[in-house]
């Protein structure tokens, strides 16, 4: 297990820009009938998504988002070192989609860029990894972009996944600061073993795309879908989670020495209703701690913690939050945040340039 | 391993049925409400009581509430 120690680098801003399209998932009578559907949504908690259009990308988004972020906060482009990018939909295969985030958003050539690839743990990861470069001495400020667009990569003859996934993107700013009194902490796990749980087969280098990659076929519980769409085996993620979530919480919590109670705001990745609500029991959260963004948003995979946190417009100020992801991998990852002051700027829309 | 009445109400509330109609010998496939939903609660309430997973195969060689619970615990 790999636990990670930060002193003297705080989050100091985040926002989030999601498709200005509005799917009610009411409307999803020809996916389900109309009473398995009011079950389903009440379950998995999601009422609304947003959805991008043909020409609208992750990478968009989430320079959306940090134009905003940026402009927010008044920023001067050379005081940003790094660009980090995680996304499992961006926009190309070659190159890296963060050289041309540096480029769009006016950032100097000196920029280090690096694309990340990681799921629905995808955020904890990659704050980890910002934490890690801004702590090394030459980086002071990194920006954090993390964003999806799941409904390209996903059948909407889907039960499953159609109704559950929301695109956004999303933006979050990294600082060394002169507070060392702020401690951040990581713990982060994979168990590859469990590869297969969510996956799109085709289209990589172990099974390259062919003629036959497209075709669309009914899969199990009548779901019809192409292998260059994603699969997920509900339970056995379910199961995952059960087993190895609280767990990691817990041990989060053994490494600061603090008890549950010590913690003023939970911010779970997305998954489902079902499962936070799981969790907030399991674990005896205090349920007015726990900050979601499904019912509006959806599961947006990795970026579906930034946007729970860019909501509300304000200031967090010297609080203690702790994230949880979990998801395809296997990866799953905890950390415990202690928050100087952190700018809240909120979720934007984005129109598109359509 | 105990199968307590408390958890046989659990599962009814799960199932949507009146209290006292799930006894360890129903088979819950058969009950109108048995759907990827009710399945997950399933999951969750077994995790809860006897603290296991139901995996897929649990599932599909499982008839009755005893042979789940049988199954997992041999699992």
């Amino acid at each position: 297990m790999a636990d990670l120690s930060f002193k003297g680098v705080e989050i100091i801003g985040i926002a989030s820009a999601v498709p200005e399209s509005i799917h009610d998932n009411r409307e999803l009578t020809s996916l389900l009938p109309e009473d398995e559907l009011e079950k389903v949504i009440s379950n998995i908690g999601v009422r609304q998504r947003r959805i991008a259009s043909k020409s609208t990308t992750s990478v968009d988004l989430c320079i959306a988002a940090a134009k905003h972020l940026l402009g927010e906060m008044k920023v001067e482009k050379d005081e940003i070192n790094m660009v980090l990018f995680l996304s499992q939909t961006p926009d190309h295969i070659i190159p890296a989609s963060s050289p041309f985030i540096q480029n769009e958003l006016g950032l100097p050539t000196s920029t280090a860029c690096i694309d990340l690839s990681l799921a629905c743990s995808g955020y904890v990861y990659a704050l980890s990894t910002a934490f890690s470069y801004a702590q090394t001495s030459g980086v002071g400020k990194v920006l954090l972009l993390v964003g999806e667009v799941f409904s390209k990569i996903v059948s909407r003859e889907d039960r499953v996944n159609w109704p559950l996934y929301g695109d956004g993107g999303t933006a979050t700013l990294i600082s060394r600061t002169i507070n060392n009194d702020k401690k951040s902490t990581f713990s982060l796990f994979s168990d590859g073993s469990g590869f297969k749980s969510i996956l799109i087969p085709d289209g990589g280098s172990r099974l390259p795309i062919s003629k036959e990659s497209f075709c669309v076929t009914e899969r199990e519980n009548g779901n019809r879908r192409s292998d260059t769409q994603l699969y997920m085996d509900g339970l056995e993620v379910f199961n995952f989670t059960l087993r190895n979530v609280p767990k990691s919480v817990k041990h989060q919590l053994n490494v600061r020495g603090i008890s549950i109670d010590d913690i003023d705001r939970f911010y779970f990745h997305q998954a489902n209703q079902f499962m936070i609500d799981f969790f907030v029991k399991k674990l005896k959260i205090d349920s007015t701690k726990v900050y979601n963004s499904i019912s509006k948003f959806g599961n947006v995979s990795s970026a579906s913690i930034p946007i729970t946190m860019s909501q509300n417009v304000g200031a967090i100020e010297d609080e203690r939050i702790m994230l949880i992801g979990f998801g395809a991998g296997l990866s799953w990852a905890s950390a415990i945040i202690d928050v100087g002051s952190l700018s809240v700027k909120g979720c934007i829309n984005y129109a598109g340039n359509e | 391993m105990e199968i307590t009445n408390d958890f046989l109400n659990e599962l009814d509330d799960i199932f949507e049925v009146e209290l006292g109609t799930i006894k360890p010998n129903t088979t819950f496939k058969d009950l109108d409400e048995w759907d990827s939903v009710t399945l997950l609660s399933l999951v969750a309430v077994f995790e809860e009581e006897y603290g296991v997973v139901l995996s897929n195969d649990i599932i599909d060689k499982s008839y009755t509430i005893l042979e789940l619970v049988e199954n997992s615990m041999n699992s």
